[in-house]
């Protein structure tokens, strides 16, 4: 057999570590410090490592730890997914598709059915790009991240989990474990919708929605919005959130919720649409994904 | 590293972050799967990985090791085409052909998920291949036709 050196053109190579458990990875990088790097499914850091746009000395590939690839429904009606669940799993698994459909529909919107097969729900949070489909889900659904360092685990909202363009609260020598999904309370309803030019495309616009009516069924008592592609990071739509709270169910209160989202959000302008396009789609798919979550909240 | 490939093991020199794709190409020689686009957007480097299709730019040789790569070289079985490469050449679904092995092996990963899938689920099934000659639309039949003849009488 031929041997493989030539066609190996560039200088820097990683190293590949496969830690068995949550420990041992974060021993590894501890030792490795910033020149290790933590490997999901791959999907996004590849495409980086291929390019040059990241030279990690050591890869800490993440498939051999057990806990990572759990997904587990709570007693209490939540749902706990470990970082290394692919978005192919939850798009298909019945146990999200019923218990959790707006992130199901996120997973089922991430690139293509290959990208899917191997990309999990810990990188896409761990990459933080702005216009991934599952933030903006998970911060609709009130979700919670679980994150591993040597000192012990920290929990933290998912809409806290991004600093700035593909960059999070993450440590270097911490890991992400986990997503916790709250167990909706009564009359509880969430979607994910998604704007985009090509089936395989990152979201031009994606709104996560998930909403609490009060007791009378005509009131909205709670409201958390997610917002893809609007923004350096996923974003929470904190002031259309609050024009909800308190307000009758009608199509003014969604469009005022729309307005405001619209408002506070900062769309890049770009080949694929103006950032005054982007602000008109939010309005828009405020509305449409409200209505989806208002359904699903009155079958509850 | 030692990969199972098309039903057999080989043995490979690369280093531990070669990309399954350079491995495919550069040391196997299996030419089939193409270097396209380098970031997922393509399609040209589908393989199947325990069945499901995959892309070898984004995936590391070493994390292939202990699954069951099928390339589009090891689809025919003992001369005879798969189904689908058989239904791709009947129905027109080839023209330069760079798209092929991958749309090939994506067609082939939905069948062995969904013997009787329907237009929308072939549709769905291929949106991360590219195809630029053809429309789509011969390889849509393509995917139908392999589908009716494999699945048997519904």
């Amino acid at each position: 057999m031929a041997e493989p050196a030539d066609s190996y053109e560039e200088a820097q190579r990683a190293a590949y570590l496969a830690p068995e458990s949550v420990e041992e990875a974060l021993a590894l990088l501890a030792e490795h410090g910033e020149g290790a790097k933590p490997i999901a499914g791959g999907q996004s850091l590849l495409i980086l490592l291929r390019w040059g746009l990241a030279a990690p000395t050591y890869l800490i590939g993440l498939k051999r730890i057990p806990e990572l690839t759990r997904l587990t429904a709570t007693p209490e009606g939540g749902l706990i997914v470990g970082a290394m669940v692919t978005e192919h799993a939850l798009a298909t698994s019945p146990v999200v598709q019923t218990g959790c459909p707006a992130l199901a529909e996120a997973a089922a919107v991430v690139a293509s059915p290959p990208v899917r097969r191997q990309a999990t729900i810990g990188g896409n949070l761990c990459h933080a790009d702005p216009a991934a489909d599952p933030p903006a889900a998970l911060i609709a659904l009130g979700a919670e991240v679980e994150i591993a360092g040597r000192a012990g685990r920290r929990r933290l909202a998912v809409s806290a989990l991004f600093r700035g363009f593909l960059e999070t609260t993450v440590g270097p020598d911490e890991l992400l474990v986990a997503v916790h999904i709250p167990p909706p309370p009564p009359r509880t309803g969430a979607a994910y919708l998604k704007h985009r030019v090509r089936g395989v495309d990152y979201a031009l616009v994606g709104v996560g929605f998930g909403l609490t009516l009060a007791e009378d069924g005509r009131t909205f008592a709670d409201a958390r919005i997610g917002l893809a592609g609007v923004g350096d990071t996923p974003l929470r739509a904190s002031q259309a959130e609050s024009v909800l709270r308190g307000q009758p169910v009608t199509a003014e209160s969604l469009q005022a919720a729309g307005e405001a989202a619209a408002e506070e959000c900062h769309p890049p302008s770009d080949t694929e649409g103006s950032e005054w396009y982007r602000r008109e789609m939010v309005k828009v798919f405020i509305r449409r994904a409200g209505q989806v979550a208002l359904a699903r909240a009155r079958q509850e | 590293m030692t990969l199972h490939i098309n039903g057999k093991s080989r043995r490979v020199r690369a280093p531990a972050d070669a990309f399954l794709v350079d491995v495919l190409r550069d040391d196997l020689a299996l030419t089939g799967a193409k270097f396209g686009c380098g970031m997922g957007e393509c399609g040209a480097c589908t393989v199947l990985l325990d069945g499901a299709a995959v892309f070898s730019c984004l995936t590391l040789a070493v994390e292939a090791q202990g699954h069951e790569i099928t390339t589009i070289e090891g689809l025919a079985r003992d001369g005879e085409l798969d189904p689908v490469q058989q239904a791709f050449a009947e129905a027109g679904g080839v023209q330069c052909g760079f798209c092929t092995p991958g749309m090939v092996l994506s067609a082939r990963a939905l069948l062995n998920e969904h013997p009787d899938p329907s237009e929308a689920d072939v549709r769905l099934a291929l949106s991360g291949n590219l195809c630029r000659c053809t429309g789509y639309g011969k390889i849509v039949e393509a995917v139908l036709a392999a589908a009716r003849k494999t699945s048997g009488p519904s």
